[in-house]
């Protein structure tokens, strides 16, 4: 009814010193939780694109049941199909392939466990940035060298550096004893790299020759345009491979523990919105029920007229709806605002954090659809809820006794 | 019951308990007020004449006896049925005009038919037709609190009767207003009585309002004391 609507909004700039306070309460409950989902969001991104970039990469495809139960025998067989597949999606930016094999590492009388990774450079630089995570040495050269990258455990363990020599004994794909000698021509970094294990790097057809694999390949490294489109991304994928064989996951199944960190951290966020949405609450549900208490008298002449409860019921919470949409309108403007500025010069970290080849020295904020519609529903919601008490007083007012009343 | 019977009350008591007191506000009471009619109801504070308005508009219960307005008996309502009755056939006039402050004086009169689902149309027709009659028209965009208290007190009257009700029941419509305002107003209403045959009933201790109507029944201790046709 558009008089009910008039009167909703007529009575939100009856009391405005009070309306005032009231709104600027839920801007500002509107306005922080928009800044810490931005800080939030910005935050994740900039770990998520440190931690995926530095060598998960935003999906994964391996052949169905390999992410349960790695093998040297699951393999992808026609990668360079996939691979075709793969270049013809849009949201696809790179996508490299890798192998895996375990085998015993040696070096003079020292003998220690240690993982083959087999990639192509040219693929991976645009894919990740494990050629960033070098602390000395050189990336890893051609197929034809028997250079390769070992990580700084390895390099410890074994007691090697560049330019030494060392042999790897493993089993080949086909039973055969898989047996050759190497030489580091690069160490990744022991504080910044994504590789903490005993690792070897080396081109992949190298890593293939040497588990005698041929063409085929563990692991196909997937990069979207963007991050937050993973999961629909990976299903797209899945879906142009058309090929039960395979399985793709985003990084939130690949990096599960990592995900569900994560998950568990932004819980700590959401406690600290619903704090502040219970302190909005409160002054809403102040300023309402002391706008229903000064209106007794006005509610009762409704109801003598003929007005039915749930048309008063109706007034109050338009009111309360209204207050709490130009309080959001005033909250998304200091927020979107905090935010963009934030995003752009960020927080200065003291000690800044280097990973995966990444220095990170600003948190930085994110101005993205969820930064406006979690606390505009959020507000709205909150001041909905606590404007049914005072609506239902209102509603329920005896005509006779609100008339009496002064 | 008579055809143009509006108002009848047949035994209609009220008691008011307030924890071990009882207080009797209206002894049996039996009244029939016929359409048209002007009439005052006149006694000192306390005498009941509030009640009997309230109980007669459906704003109150008695605690014994049976009302029937247009017709219509009222204790067998619910609130709901109640609600839809008074606001289709009773129009109200209080002592402190009881205007809805955030609506102007146009919307106040409008409000009762948008209630009553009239149309557009015909609500604009009716709300310009009743300023006028009330001497309004050049105020109607104005506020409340921008009239004075004889003005805000046309508002009412003309809220009241814009759709027309069966009945205007008006608790001491006079009680806040100076003598001359007072005077001007019932002037008007006897004037809108007379010319749309609608039906008054006052609760008052005013004598001017005694003096006008064209019935005065008296209240004394919750029992009527007289009953006089003029």
């Amino acid at each position: 009814m558009k008089l009910i609507f008039r009167m909703a909004l007529r009575n939100v700039f009856r009391n405005r010193r009070r309306s005032l306070l009231t709104g600027l309460m839920m801007a500002g409950g509107y306005a922080l939780f928009a800044l810490t989902l931005g800080m939030s969001e910005g935050t994740y991104g900039s770990i998520i694109d440190m931690f995926t970039r530095s060598r998960t990469g935003h999906a994964q495809v391996h052949a169905a049941g390999y992410l349960d139960k790695p093998s040297l025998y699951r393999t992808i067989d026609d990668p360079a199909r996939a691979g075709l597949v793969l270049d013809g999606l849009d949201a696809v930016e790179a996508w490299a392939p890798r192998v895996y094999a375990a085998s015993l590492a040696f070096a003079g009388t020292k003998t220690v466990g240690a993982q083959v990774m087999g990639l192509d450079p040219a693929r991976e630089r645009l894919a990740t940035r494990i050629a960033t995570q070098i602390s000395s040495g050189s990336f890893i050269p051609g197929a034809s060298s028997a250079g390769v990258v070992i990580s700084a455990r390895l390099a410890s363990a074994l007691a090697i550096g560049i330019g030494d020599e060392f042999s790897l004994i493993g089993q080949g794909a086909d039973g055969s004893i898989a047996n050759d000698n190497f030489t580091v021509t690069g160490v990744l970094s022991a504080s910044e790299s994504a590789f903490d294990g005993p690792w070897c790097l080396m081109h992949i057809d190298k890593a293939r020759e040497f588990m005698a694999l041929g063409g085929r390949a563990h692991e196909l490294v997937l990069v979207f345009t963007d991050y937050r489109e993973a999961r629909e991304d990976a299903a797209l994928v899945s879906a142009a491979l058309a090929d039960p064989g395979l399985d793709v996951q985003p990084w939130q199944v690949t990096e599960k523990e990592f995900y569900q960190a994560m998950l568990l951290d932004r819980k700590g966020g959401d406690i600290t919105n619903l704090i502040i949405m219970a302190i909005v609450a409160v002054g809403v549900l102040n300023t309402v029920l002391m706008a229903v208490l000064e209106r007794t008298r006005e509610y009762g002449v409704l109801k003598a007229m003929g007005t039915r409860p749930a048309s008063v019921f109706g007034l109050i919470m338009t009111e309360v709806f209204l207050l709490a949409l130009m309080s959001s309108a005033a909250g998304a403007l200091a927020g979107a605002g905090l935010n963009h500025w934030l995003s752009v010069s960020g927080i200065p970290i003291p000690e800044p954090i280097s990973y995966g080849g990444v220095k990170f020295t600003h948190m930085l904020s994110a101005v993205t659809p969820e930064t406006f519609t979690r606390p505009l529903a959020t507000v709205i919601a909150a001041a909905l809820l606590v404007g049914i008490f005072p609506a239902i007083k209102a509603a329920r007012v005896t005509p006779v006794k609100a008339l009496s009343s002064r | 019951m008579e055809k143009d019977l509006v108002i009848e009350t047949r035994g209609v008591t009220r008691t008011y308990v307030t924890g071990e007191v009882k207080v009797h506000a209206l002894h049996p009471v039996d009244l029939a007020v016929r359409r048209g009619e002007f009439t005052a109801v006149a006694g000192p504070s306390g005498s009941g004449k509030t009640t009997l308005l309230n109980i007669v508009s459906g704003l109150d219960t008695p605690s014994s006896g049976k009302v029937k307005l247009a017709g219509r008996e009222m204790s067998a309502m619910t609130q709901a049925e109640l609600s839809d009755f008074r606001r289709d056939h009773i129009g109200f006039i209080f002592q402190a005009y009881n205007l809805i402050p955030v609506l102007t004086v146009e919307e106040n009169v409008e409000y009762i038919m948008l209630l009553r689902g009239v149309p557009a149309g015909e609500r604009a027709a009716r709300v310009k037709r009743m300023l006028d009659e009330v001497g309004l028209s050049g105020k109607k965009g104005r506020f409340p609190s921008q009239l004075s208290g004889g003005q805000q007190q046309r508002v009412a009257i003309a809220r009241a009767m814009v759709s027309e009700p069966d009945i205007i029941l008006a608790d001491e419509p006079t009680a806040n207003l100076d003598s001359a305002t007072g005077s001007a107003l019932m002037d008007m209403m006897r004037d809108l009585n007379e010319k749309r045959g609608m039906t008054f009933l006052f609760s008052t201790h005013d004598r001017m309002i005694m003096e006008k109507s064209t019935r005065l029944v008296t209240l004394k201790d919750g029992r009527i004391d007289s009953d006089t046709k003029k």
